[in-house]
């Protein structure tokens, strides 16, 4: 019990440090920019939080932890009381020190591992010169470890010394049971006003911790005569688990009069006869012999190598500090290593109550809740939500409306929908807890790359779901990355260029659509799509033929191929040519998308849109073999009916590809039930039950027999007939390409409870989770993303295709020629054509005079053997029917007659405006396809086809 | 000048507070003075009870003594006193001496 205990109250100050650190940064930033004129709320902030994480670390006996912080606390002590300037060399290790700590506290059981001493001297270092952090200056204090530093810097800091003793035994024990140490000092005349005898003091102290010295200031106590007037002082060496401004409350003991010690501060040799002379920083006490004891007491408290005061109490500056209040106070020496611990002095706070450590949220009164505790509550909201989806639908059904059950049940609903909101509220986090590292991350580049570089932010409060923020920090940050080391110029480029030596990054979050939009601005130099394109093709990641075919935005778009990277040489930066790929598939995986706009010399614009959370989705209800699955409506672009007479005309066969000819474009077609491998069905008009669909591509068409039933129950039932034969199809979006999906039925739209898949369902790609439906049968929600990859339709060049059409269609008037085509058939569902003026002979023939030797074809012609040329054999084409018994020779031009290409069947001669699209010239042979007659048909080069069957097209053929 | 007397033991009452300090720190101010004792026994065998202007007069006491190089040495019997002490690290500037009343 006392294990897990320990296990949480861990995990709790984990979870605070990583707060505390990830606000430490932005302020430290500040302090560097603004130097001593920053807000002294932003230092005492700091400050407070460098302190927490100390104090709990020593609590919890993580030493390193303990010491970094301790030494970075130190060095914000003398920033504060303005002994030392926040520049940046002071401000630089205090970050590489908050970067230690960061990793301390991202591994916390190997905390002690994490290499921090180069750090932790640079801070001392500083410390021991006054701000000044050339090592090679002089140090009077600077000793070869921080252990003896310490005790030269503390016995001088207040020009007494200290010196407790415990039992080695005794102070073991106070570490294992987490206790810190603490100096309290006491006036006799606290006892004496209070009327409080020593033994109730003990009894006190007892309470809350151990005793384990005292020291009297025996000087404050005079002599025998006097020893009744005086007000003497006396410390005691005490060991507890509070805090130390606890500790003040439990007591009664003014803060300023507690003092953080560290273990290492008392001296546990039992040979090592005490210090008779004892005194704290006593404020109000006075040492006949202070400046005598001063010297000899430095050399003793050096040779034990123990004595340090830590400053102390920065969370509630107290009015009852006499420092805080006395005008007279000499003012410390700033080349004396004294004040690098002397007592901070207090601000006076009128409101002695604890500040917020964000100002303007005093009002806001919030609890810490356990994330696992949040998502069982959400857990319980999807499930109140299920059960009211069920509830409604067996309301729905009851024939005893007027049992006002109906209202009750509507009420349920409603407040339903609110606790879920609600719940759902409690997930979300203000997306500048994202923003707020990336100053660094800029502040840190800019040193690095030798440019200037400002960064502004705006909608930090944006709140999005908890699980998306967690997961935009690594792409988020790799965009920044690459503004500060691609896009933005060196200072001396941007003066050549009219632009202000400082680059600007904007990074934006707001609203729009119901979804969330993140942008990244830059206003470097934008991106160059040929650069790209070259890059691209020279890292072989487009063929030459492909990069002519692509616009300039599609160049830009290489950009977020793995393994591209334009960088030149690999830095610690970037150039490693990962990232963009990187920040591509992280943002696809949260259901958004990324859009980028860019202009040569003024910048670019990454757009990242985002839907606000994960957890509860509005879905559209499909149907596939009798089963049920939910897409998300944020990838629905639309829905289309295809009717079962239009499937002909209008679902076409692009290489294996079937695509829908919507409104002009290309829209490849994905059939959701051979994705899954569940059967395809359809309703049966006759019976209206579902029978297996034997359709066996999408543009086939019914037998006869079922065209002929569908006519006849055309001419009664419209409707009917709709929805047993036709196809719907969800048009998705998939980034900035579409696709479409058939399914066989579509029901309503749901607000559906996304539940993780379980561990042997996360390898299906094509589910993104799974939710219960209002009957209570569990629905697969489908990932469009996963469909498309599984289905391995490549999205991109159909819908480059797509584009390309439309721009062809734009020109077509200016680049269109007329030419006399011969259309002929191989496969039957399939068109070719051939221009006529390449055609030298076109002859008909039978089958059976085909020859063969080895596996190649030939036709005895005018005396010689012609070899034969089947498209099916060198392009990506169905093949020619095997029951043909007559073909058609063509023979072309090209080779002199050397060869002749079969047709299954001549369909015609047209002659017609043709732009031709080269998208589907991928085979050499393919000269390109163009739209003849409504039909996608596909053009043959037969000098290139010629090439392919290893026949000169100067007479003659190659071997192979 | 008056020679000094071998060594002085004061009998402590019961109570040791603010009014008994005054009256004990006015004796040992006069004993002092007028025995010049080398050595000084306070007795606090009876002694219970201790307030903090007890412990103060104590403190003084030993300053005096040490001013003077005179020993000191404080016999105690009551365990709760005896803790006292010890906790307030009394015992690491006095010898003290632990009796027992029971013999």
């Amino acid at each position: 019990m006392d294990s897990l205990m320990d296990e949480s109250l861990i995990q709790e100050f984990l979870t605070e440090s990583r707060e505390h650190l990830s606000s430490i940064e932005p302020d430290l930033l500040t302090l560097e920019k603004d130097g001593a004129n920053t807000d002294p709320e932003i230092i005492n902030r700091v400050f407070r939080a460098i302190h927490s994480i100390k104090g709990a670390a020593g609590f919890f006996g993580f030493e390193a932890l303990k010491k970094l912080s301790h030494v970075m606390e130190n060095l914000l002590m003398q920033i504060r009381e303005h002994r030392i300037s926040p520049n940046p060399a002071v401000i630089e290790p205090l970050l590489l020190g908050v970067d230690k700590l960061n990793l301390m506290v991202g591994d916390i059981q190997n905390s002690e591992t994490v290499p921090y001493m180069d750090v932790a001297e640079r801070l001392e270092t500083i410390l021991a010169n006054g701000g000044a952090s050339d090592t090679s200056a002089p140090s009077t204090s600077k000793t070869s470890n921080n252990a003896a530093q310490e005790p030269q810097t503390a016995s001088t800091m207040s020009g007494h010394s200290n010196e407790f003793y415990a039992e080695p035994d005794q102070l073991e024990g106070c570490k294992s049971r987490g206790q810190s140490l603490f100096a309290l000092e006491y006036h006799t005349s606290d006892l004496t006003q209070n009327q409080q005898s020593p033994f109730t003091l003990m009894e006190q102290l007892h309470s809350f911790g151990v005793v384990l010295d005292c020291m009297w200031e025996t000087e404050t106590f005079g002599n025998l005569e006097t020893c009744l007037e005086k007000d003497g002082t006396f410390q005691i060496l005490f060991a507890s688990v509070l805090e130390a401004d606890l500790l003040s409350q439990a007591l009664g003991l003014p803060e300023n009069r507690i003092k953080a010690l560290t273990f290492s501060m008392v001296g546990s040799n039992p040979q090592t006869p005490p210090l008779v002379t004892v005194s704290a920083a006593s404020t109000n006490g006075t040492m006949a012999n202070a400046a005598a004891s001063e010297g000899s007491l430095k050399t003793e408290t050096a040779a034990i190598g123990s004595v340090m005061m830590a400053p102390e109490l920065p969370e509630t500056p107290s009015q009852e500090s006499p420092r805080a209040s006395t005008p007279n106070q000499p003012p410390p020496m700033s080349t004396d290593n004294s004040s690098v611990h002397e007592e901070p002095k207090a601000k006076v706070d009128p409101q002695p109550q604890r500040k917020s450590p964000n100002p303007g949220s005093e009002s806001m009164e919030s609890v810490r809740v356990r994330v696992d505790l949040l998502n069982k509550l959400m857990d319980l909201a999807g499930e109140m939500v299920l059960s009211r989806n069920q509830l409604l639908r067996t309301v729905s059904k009851d024939e005893t409306q007027g049992s006002g059950l109906s209202n009750i049940v509507q009420n349920i609903d409603l407040i339903t929908s609110e606790l879920q909101e609600h719940i759902m509220q409690t997930r979300m986090q203000p997306i500048g807890s994202v923003f707020g590292k990336f100053p660094r991350v800029v502040r840190d580049m800019a040193r690095q790359l030798n440019k200037e570089i400002e960064l502004q932010m705006s909608g930090e409060d944006v709140e999005l779901d908890k699980s998306i923020i967690e997961s935009l920090s690594d792409p988020l940050t790799h965009l920044i990355r690459n503004c500060c080391d691609h896009a933005l110029e060196p200072p001396e480029e941007r003066k050549k260029a009219g632009k202000p030596t400082t680059g600007t990054i904007i990074l934006r979050a707001f609203h729009q659509d119901g979804q969330i939009n993140i942008s990244i601005t830059d206003d470097g130099r934008g991106i160059d799509h040929h650069k790209i394109g070259q890059k691209a093709l020279k890292n072989n990641l487009v063929t030459e033929a492909e990069l002519n075919r692509m616009s300039p935005q599609e160049m830009v778009n290489l950009i977020f191929l793995p393994g591209f990277s334009t960088a030149e040489t690999i830095s610690e930066v970037s150039g490693r040519g990962v990232g963009m790929d990187v920040v591509k598939t992280n943002i696809t995986k949260l259901g958004g998308h990324i859009h980028t706009d860019t202009e040569i010399g003024k910048g670019t614009t990454f757009t990242l849109r985002l839907p606000l959370t994960l957890a509860i989705i509005p879905s559209l209800i499909v149907g596939v073999s009798n089963q049920r699955f939910a897409m998300p409506q944020i990838n629905l672009v639309e829905l289309v009916c295809i009717r079962a007479t239009e499937i002909a005309s209008r679902i076409e066969r692009v290489g294996s590809a079937s695509v829908l000819r919507l409104r002009g474009k290309l829209l490849p077609l994905i059939r959701l039930a051979d994705i899954l491998g569940l059967e395809r069905t359809y309703t049966d008009p006759a019976s209206g039950q579902p029978k297996p669909d034997r359709r066996r591509e999408i543009g086939d068409k019914r037998k006869a027999t079922e065209h002929h039933l569908l006519e006849m129950l055309e001419k009664r039932d419209t409707n009917r007939r709709r929805q047993n034969s036709d196809y719907n199809i969800l048009v998705l979006k998939v980034g900035v390409n579409q696709f479409g999906l058939i399914v066989d039925e579509l029901f309503d739209t749901e607000e559906i409870v996304v539940k993780p898949l379980s561990g042997y369902l996360k390898q299906c790609k094509c589910f993104s989770g799974a939710t219960i439906m209002g009957d209570g049968r569990v629905a697969m929600i489908l990932d469009p993303g996963g469909i498309l990859a599984y289905s391995g339709v490549s999205l991109e060049e159909i819908d480059a295709e797509k584009r390309r059409l439309e721009e062809a269609q734009n020109n077509k008037a200016a680049n269109t020629t007329k030419r006399t085509l011969l259309l002929f058939h191989n496969a039957l569902d399939e068109i070719f054509a051939v221009p006529l003026s390449s055609i030298l002979r076109l002859e008909k023939f039978n089958m059976d005079r085909i020859e063969r030797i080895g596996h190649k074809e030939f036709l005895t012609y005018y005396g010689k053997g012609l070899p034969l040329i089947r498209l099916e054999h060198y392009l990506s084409v169905n093949p020619m029917p095997h029951t043909q018994e007559d073909a058609y020779l063509i023979i072309p031009k090209d080779g002199n007659g050397a060869a002749g290409i079969i047709a299954s069947r001549i369909i015609d001669t047209v002659e017609t405006d043709v732009v031709l699209d080269s998208s589907l010239a991928t085979d050499r042979g393919i000269e390109g396809s163009a739209i003849v007659n409504d039909h996608l048909t596909l053009f043959i080069e037969p000098n290139g086809l010629l090439e392919r069957a290893g026949i000169s097209t100067h007479g003659g053929t190659h071997g192979h | 000048m008056t020679q000094p007397s071998q060594g002085l033991t004061i009998e402590v009452s019961e109570i040791l507070r603010q009014n008994q300090a005054k009256l004990l720190q006015e004796h040992l101010c006069h004993s002092l003075a007028t025995k010049m004792p080398s050595s000084i026994t306070l007795d606090l065998t009876r002694t219970t009870d201790v307030d903090m202007a007890g412990i103060q007069l104590l403190l003084g006491l030993f300053n005096t003594c040490q001013e003077r190089g005179l020993t000191v040495q404080i016999d105690i019997a009551s365990p709760k006193l005896r803790d006292l002490f010890k906790t307030l690290g009394l015992t690491k500037r006095v010898a003290i001496r632990e009796v027992s009343l029971h013999g």
